[in-house]
């Protein structure tokens, strides 16, 4: 017959459902201690199971996330406000409006291999997108022929980054034409520029996959 | 591929709008902010109440989460979907905790085995009328006592009863040996009874 103090040598094996011994067992049918003491640390272990995501974080929380990720460019900033949020750094204008049209030609270059399929893709556009065609222009309406193809649930989305990079760019470009030696002006037409650039790098890292 | 251990049903994966958590986060990664902010609302009370029972503090367990989430939003890019998101966050989330905790000087575990060693033992509750845990255990109460619990015993107790890690889980990120885990889980269990069992009889 062991002993209390053998029984409990043993004892996390047996409360997290290991193997009793016929030495145990017969020791925890006598001995009221440890046969009570086995069913204290199950329920305390049960009950503790209850505890996970039990908490919620003030709003606070996701407040000050969200500046962080606008911060570090993770999320796309809301058009509101933005303009404040720039940095006053100046960037030559012509590097990003070079690197989307580089991006732009290396993706039609790859998609005029593809053939009668572009010609395809194009013909199913539904119609009702012809009214909002005007706001993308031929390199827009072929990557989203080519995200519609490797993932067709993300081209709703991939087009609304479209439009609305686009319609970025057409009013800083006002803004630029209205105050042709404002440094900030340009600095916004430079970062409209640079997040069509990141849409068009996205997309294409998509379809090349 | 690892099981979702984070309790959530598909139906629980459905977020606003009526995304699944994989298309959250395919869109999380083109830079779409109401992407990131349904999964920070799927995953904030797990992420959150790990980091207030490791750490027993309010706006620590705060600025750990917002710390959990912009780490794991920073990488999102990388995600591939070779395991859950939510084993991903989680262990993210652990290492968070627990550099903060190394950062303090705490005891991430004890090493030390206690010198009272009869103080856990079963003997000193023979001939007493009140041997066992008397009814349910009050949730708030045993949330108490594991804020109350040292913080090397804590750290195991919650990672392993209350988040549901394997010994060999902890093990490696904590950076113990198993039997060392499983030991620690044992005190803090043998610690968390006379705890609760000392309230309540401070109670009647």
């Amino acid at each position: 017959m062991i002993s209390c103090q053998e029984f409990e040598q043993r004892l996390p094996e047996i409360v997290d459902g290991g193997e009793w011994s016929a030495e145990q067992r017969a020791h925890s049918q006598t001995c009221r201690v440890c046969s009570g003491l086995v069913e204290d640390l199950r329920h305390i272990a049960q009950e503790a199971r209850q505890l996970a995501a039990s908490e919620e974080p003030s709003p606070r929380v996701w407040q000050e996330l969200r500046r962080s990720l606008e911060a570090e460019r993770l999320i796309r900033p809301q058009r509101s406000g933005f303009f404040e949020q720039l940095l006053p750094r100046w960037k030559v204008v012509l590097v990003p409006l070079a690197a989307a049209a580089v991006l732009a030609a290396v993706f039609v270059a790859y998609r005029s291999t593809s053939g009668p399929r572009e010609v395809v893709q194009q013909a199913v556009l539904p119609q009702t997108h012809t009214a909002d065609i005007i706001a993308l222009d031929a390199d827009d309406l072929a990557l989203l022929a080519s995200v519609s193809e490797k993932s067709p649930a993300m081209r709703a989305e991939y087009e609304k980054n479209l439009k609305h990079v686009n319609a970025y760019i057409r009013d800083a470009k006002d803004t630029v034409d209205q105050n042709p030696t404002d440094a900030e002006a340009r600095d916004q037409l430079v970062m409209a520029y640079e997040q069509k650039a990141m849409v068009y790098d996205m997309a294409m890292e998509r379809a090349l996959r | 591929m690892q099981p979702d251990r984070g309790g959530l049903t598909e139906a629980d994966k459905k977020l606003a709008g009526g995304l699944t958590e994989a298309e959250a986060i395919a869109q999380a990664q083109t830079g779409n902010a109401e992407a990131f902010e349904a999964l920070y609302n799927l995953h904030k009370r797990r992420v959150y109440s790990l980091c207030l029972r490791m750490t027993g503090n309010v706006t620590t367990a705060e600025d750990l989460t917002q710390e959990a989430f912009l780490q794991l939003f920073r990488k999102i890019g990388t995600f591939r979907g070779e395991s859950a998101f939510s084993t991903w966050l989680h262990r993210m989330t652990v290492n968070v905790v627990l550099m903060q905790l190394r950062k303090k000087g705490l005891p991430v575990v004890s090493l030390e085995e206690p010198v009272d060693g009869d103080e856990d033992s079963p003997k000193r509750d023979v001939g007493g009328d009140d041997l066992r845990l008397s009814g349910a255990i009050d949730r708030v109460q045993l949330q108490r006592a594991i804020g109350a619990l040292p913080p090397g015993y804590r750290t195991v107790f919650v990672l392993h009863d209350v988040e549901g890690l394997e010994h060999n889980e902890i093990a490696q990120q904590i950076g113990c040996s198993i039997g060392n885990s499983k030991s620690q889980l044992h005190k803090a269990r043998m610690k968390l009874r006379e705890l609760l069992k000392q309230r309540a009889g401070t109670a009647k």
